[in-house]
């Protein structure tokens, strides 16, 4: 976080993420051949498989990794609770850094990525693009964004339900500090459009161990409530709350079929990195599957015919 | 209701406590932004605002808890019974002791005692009986304890104001421990003597110099109920230095070389520098003789002051200090006294075997004693003149029945007679001298030397040879002696005897005087009595049993009796000032010798000189405390005052009512009624909170 650019600071952990995933297993992963599509006229005929044509005797078209146009959205909760943190920085900034990582990668692989921040409300709005300059823009349009009052889950998600009309990745970033109700629906929207869903949630230290010590005003950053707290005395329950609440949380994205990744802001940023990888490589063995199901599908339905 | 202990309310000030923090919430320190409060909850009660005072049925408990508990250390109680007036009670018995000894003639010493006095008399109550002393080296009453308690304070306190405008301060040394002694027995055994049992209080008022004597308080015990109020006065800047002829030369006569003086100064002076003259007794200076002293405080200078060959009395004067009482000091040059001794015998003086010969050898003539041996004939009757009385009469032989006669008045009016019974016929002739004496019927052959032995060594004769280094008399033997029996009456006694246990020496009274009688001789053919060591101390004790006081005194201090040699006269003395009185009795009362100077005691031909000086610790001004005659049991302090007392008998009083009554037992417990209510009340109160702040969060 002593790198004041954040392009600069994603691709120091891009890079050192790459240098360390030399032995990974994924490594070409996105040069590799991932389904089949039929072949429609105007393909270009190098892809068409012809040992597929040979056995079924149907043009269909080989669809590689690098060939996909995923189109990844990166959400971004910028409320004044992510402006919390006792590391050295806030929960804000290492936010920003994971986001401008990921989409840094993502363009890296030429996927196309999109921003939308949010508070209460709907800040920044990119929409996936992957031309030139576009990442410049989007880190432009992170490093721009201010932090708003309070987190409202909806209306973001609600935004991206109404913009991304294609199916692509989302990514949310948030702290979560919200209550969990109307989040199942929301993100059920998002599932129901075909949308990868993975959210990332920040957290501090502080929040996940409630170490403080001496009794104090503890001020809600977002309301602006003071509460006098005695951390000795109110330890237990805290902690209490906050584990039923984050499981109250991972149900509900384990319904949703949507997988929830927590970052504490001590840890490095490239083990957050390599989890997201991991979780899309998971995506990609999903999907082959899902693929392998449709084209036996297909092949069923013509052999009964 | 009354109370006990009424600065226990101060206690009930302790409600300000809980008035305090039902407006003063703790403030917490710093305030913590945190990302969310949803998980939280709040710990302590939520913060108000200050200026309002809520819970109000809590804090009047708390309030009322606090005022029973300081209510019952005041320990109430229902006052009863009749009241304590002060005229009821015995006042006190006051003996004022005024210093009137040389010190208080510093500066005005003398009116800072009269102040006091006068302060001690305006805080007498109208109850109290006062006496006045006063004191220096002897304790004197000037207004003593009324008779009878009726006398009205008023007219005493007149009466002794007036006594003391008459009072002044002598030349006397200071014994205060002996002023204090006697005036503690009196005020007691006044007590005993009326049983009233009142305060009793000695006001003591003295300049408290360390010269002042406290011996007396040492061996005496001090009664319990006698305090002592040390009314001490002094002066603030002082200087006393004090000059005196040392001791072994103040006798001798004055010559050239001058003689050592001795100037000690006070320790509580300022200054160090001292010039020391010499002065006729008309109080002219001699400025030749002026020497210069430099003492510092608390130190003392020896130097020899010259003298001029004309002064031959005179007095030495001390410049240089502020206080002038004792700045004189009066010399007298011994005179020689002249002892006279009559010798009846046959030998003469210059025969060595015979007793006259070594009489006249055996007392020491000194520079102030000059031993006259005067021979007389056995036969003849001497009248002697007033001033040529023998101190001591020598017989050694047969007298005529008129000398015998003329012996024996001068015996009986004083006078010591020595007879060396040698001879049986002077049994007879000195019948009437030497008691009842005879020849023993049946004596015992004596074949060798006999000794002395059941010698009466408590007799004046052998009494200073007593010590076991003095008192071996073996060395002293008699070849002959007369074997005699002697009949012991009550004017009879044998002082020794031989050790064949025949009577060797007697003693025989008569009238105010002795008769000596030694069976044997110190004649060098008789015995070796003269050629002993114990010759000279014998014959010296027997002069010293004569009239005349071989010692006598010249110089003494201020109060200081001394003896007079008996003439059978008065004696005219003629004080410093030059009024003169007659002396009659065998010794001058502490009276006569008021003042230092020279007297003159002039007895028909017979003058003496007496040099009085102060007594040398009276120079010792500086303060001592007062404190220190806590040192010898003196209880120091002062009687409580009849208010004192009826208060002290009020709280007596109240005390037992208290402990009788135990009102402080029901307020505790009420107290703690109270503390359980506020219990509940505060935990029904906090359970409310609780619930409240469930429901907002």
């Amino acid at each position: 976080m002593k790198i004041k650019s954040l392009e600069l600071r994603a691709r120091v952990v891009v890079d050192g993420f790459m240098v360390g995933i030399h032995r990974s297993p994924w490594h070409g992963f996105s040069v590799e051949f991932t389904d089949y599509r039929q072949y429609s006229p105007g393909d270009d005929v190098r892809y068409l498989d012809w040992k597929l044509f040979a056995r079924q005797d149907r043009y269909y078209i080989k669809r590689f990794e690098d060939e996909t146009n995923l189109r990844c959205y990166l959400v971004a909760d910028l409320s004044r609770s992510m402006e919390f943190g006792t590391t050295g920085y806030t929960k804000a900034e290492y936010a920003r850094t994971c986001l401008a990582t990921l989409g840094y990668f993502l363009s890296l692989q030429c996927d196309a990525v999109g921003l939308l921040t949010f508070d209460e409300t709907i800040g920044e709005y990119l929409p996936p693009r992957y031309r030139p300059g576009h990442l410049r823009r989007l880190m432009l349009g992170l490093e721009r964004a201010t932090s708003g009052q309070r987190t409202d889950l909806a209306p973001p998600l609600e935004q991206i339900t109404r913009l991304a009309t294609r199916r692509g990745l989302v990514v949310l970033v948030s702290d979560m500090l919200a209550p969990v109700a109307g989040l199942a629906r929301q993100l059920g929207y998002l599932r129901s459009q075909g949308h990868e869903v993975i959210v990332m949630r920040v957290l501090d230290p502080a929040e996940v161990s409630f170490d403080f010590d001496d009794p104090k005003i503890f001020e809600d950053m977002e309301s602006g409530r003071r509460l006098f707290v005695d951390p000795d005395a109110i330890r237990r329950s805290y902690l209490q709350n906050f584990r039923q609440h984050a499981q109250e949380l991972d149900e509900i994205c384990r319904q949703q079929g949507v997988d929830l990744l927590t970052l504490q802001t001590g840890k490095p940023l490239d083990e957050g990195l390599l989890e997201f990888v991991r979780l899309r490589s998971r995506y990609r063995v999903r999907g082959q599957r899902r693929m392998a199901g449709e084209a036996s599908r297909p092949a069923q339905q013509g052999g009964s015919r | 209701m009354s109370f006990l202990a009424w600065l226990f309310a101060l206690g009930a000030l302790g409600i300000a406590f809980p008035l305090l923090f039902h407006l003063i919430r703790p403030t917490p320190r710093g305030s913590q932004a945190f990302s969310s409060l949803m998980f939280l909850r709040q710990s302590p009660p939520r913060i108000s605002r200050r200026s309002r005072l809520d819970n109000w049925l809590l804090l009047l408990v708390r309030c009322a808890v606090i005022l029973l508990v300081a209510a019952a250390f005041m320990r109430p109680f229902f006052r009863t019974g009749g009241a304590i007036f002060t005229s009821d009670l015995p006042g006190k018995r006051v003996a004022v002791l005024v210093d009137t000894s040389a010190s208080m003639q510093r500066g005005d010493l003398w009116q800072q005692a009269q102040q006091r006095l006068q302060e001690t008399l305006d805080s007498l109550d109208p109850g109290d009986e006062v006496a006045l002393f006063s004191f220096d080296r002897t304790t004197r009453a000037e207004v003593g304890f009324p008779q009878e308690r009726t006398i009205d304070l008023a007219s005493r306190v007149r009466l002794i104001r007036n006594q003391f405008a008459t009072m002044q301060p002598g030349y006397g040394s200071t014994d205060t421990g002996a002023a204090l002694v006697t005036c503690a027995d009196i005020v007691t055994e006044i007590d005993d003597r009326s049983r009233t049992e009142v305060g009793l209080q000695i006001v003591l008022i003295s300049d408290l110099q360390a010269g002042s004597q406290l011996g007396a308080l040492q061996t005496y015990g001090w009664p319990e109920d006698v305090r002592v109020d040390v009314q001490a006065v002094h002066l603030d800047a002082t200087t006393n230095a004090t000059a005196r002829v040392l001791p072994d030369e103040a006798t001798q006569m004055l010559d050239d070389a001058g003689r050592r003086v001795r100037v000690a100064n006070a320790s509580d002076s300022h200054d160090e520098q001292f010039e020391v003259a010499w002065a006729d007794d008309t109080g002219q200076i001699d400025e030749q003789t002026r020497t210069s002293f430099y003492v510092p405080p608390g130190g003392n200078q020896v130097l020899r002051v010259p003298t001029a060959r004309e002064l031959i009395a005179g007095k030495l004067v001390l410049t240089g200090d502020v206080a002038d009482f004792d700045n004189e000091f009066f010399v007298v040059p011994q005179q020689a006294r002249q002892i006279p001794i009559a010798y009846f015998g046959a030998d003469d003086a210059s025969d060595a075997q015979g007793a006259l010969y070594f009489l006249k050898r055996v007392v020491p003539e000194s520079r102030t004693r000059t031993v006259v041996v005067e021979k007389y004939p056995l036969q003849e009757a001497v009248d002697w003149k007033d001033d040529l009385v023998p101190q001591l009469v020598v017989v050694t032989g047969d007298v005529s029945a008129e000398v015998t006669a003329r012996l024996r008045d001068y015996v009986a009016g004083g006078g010591i007679v020595l007879a060396l019974v040698t001879e049986p016929t002077m049994l007879s002739s000195l019948q009437d001298l030497i008691g009842p004496v005879r020849l023993a019927e049946s004596p015992e052959p004596a074949d060798d030397y006999l000794m002395l032995s059941g010698i009466d060594f408590s007799h004046p004769l052998f009494a200073p040879l007593a010590g076991p280094r003095f008192n071996d008399f073996t060395k002293v033997r008699f070849w002959s002696h007369l074997p005699l029996s002697i009949e012991v009456d009550d004017n009879t006694s044998i002082v020794a005897r031989f050790d064949n246990d025949e009577p060797a020496v007697w003693q025989h009274s008569i009238g105010e005087g002795v008769v000596l009688g030694l069976a044997s001789s110190w004649r060098p053919d008789v015995s070796q009595l003269a050629r002993s060591s114990k010759f000279v101390p014998l014959i010296t004790n027997i002069l010293g049993m004569g009239r005349i006081q071989l010692d006598a005194v010249d110089s003494c201090i201020v109060g200081q009796s001394i003896a007079l040699p008996q003439t059978g006269q008065t004696w005219r003395v003629t004080r410093p000032d030059g009024s003169q009185q007659q002396v009659s009795g065998a010794e001058t009362g502490p009276e006569l010798l008021d003042r230092p100077g020279v007297y003159n005691f002039r007895s028909g031909i017979t003058e003496y000189r007496v040099v009085v000086n102060l007594d040398a610790a009276e120079s010792q001004t500086a303060p001592i405390p007062g404190e220190n005659l806590e040192a010898f049991d003196v209880l120091v302090g002062t009687q409580p005052t009849r208010e004192e007392i009826a208060g002290n008998m009020r709280k007596m009083k109240d005390a037992q009512l208290e402990s009788r009554q135990r009102i402080w037992k029901w307020l505790l417990t009420a107290a703690i009624g109270l503390l359980i209510l506020e219990t509940l009340l505060a935990g029904r109160r906090y359970d409310t909170q609780m619930v409240n702040e469930a429901a907002t969060a």
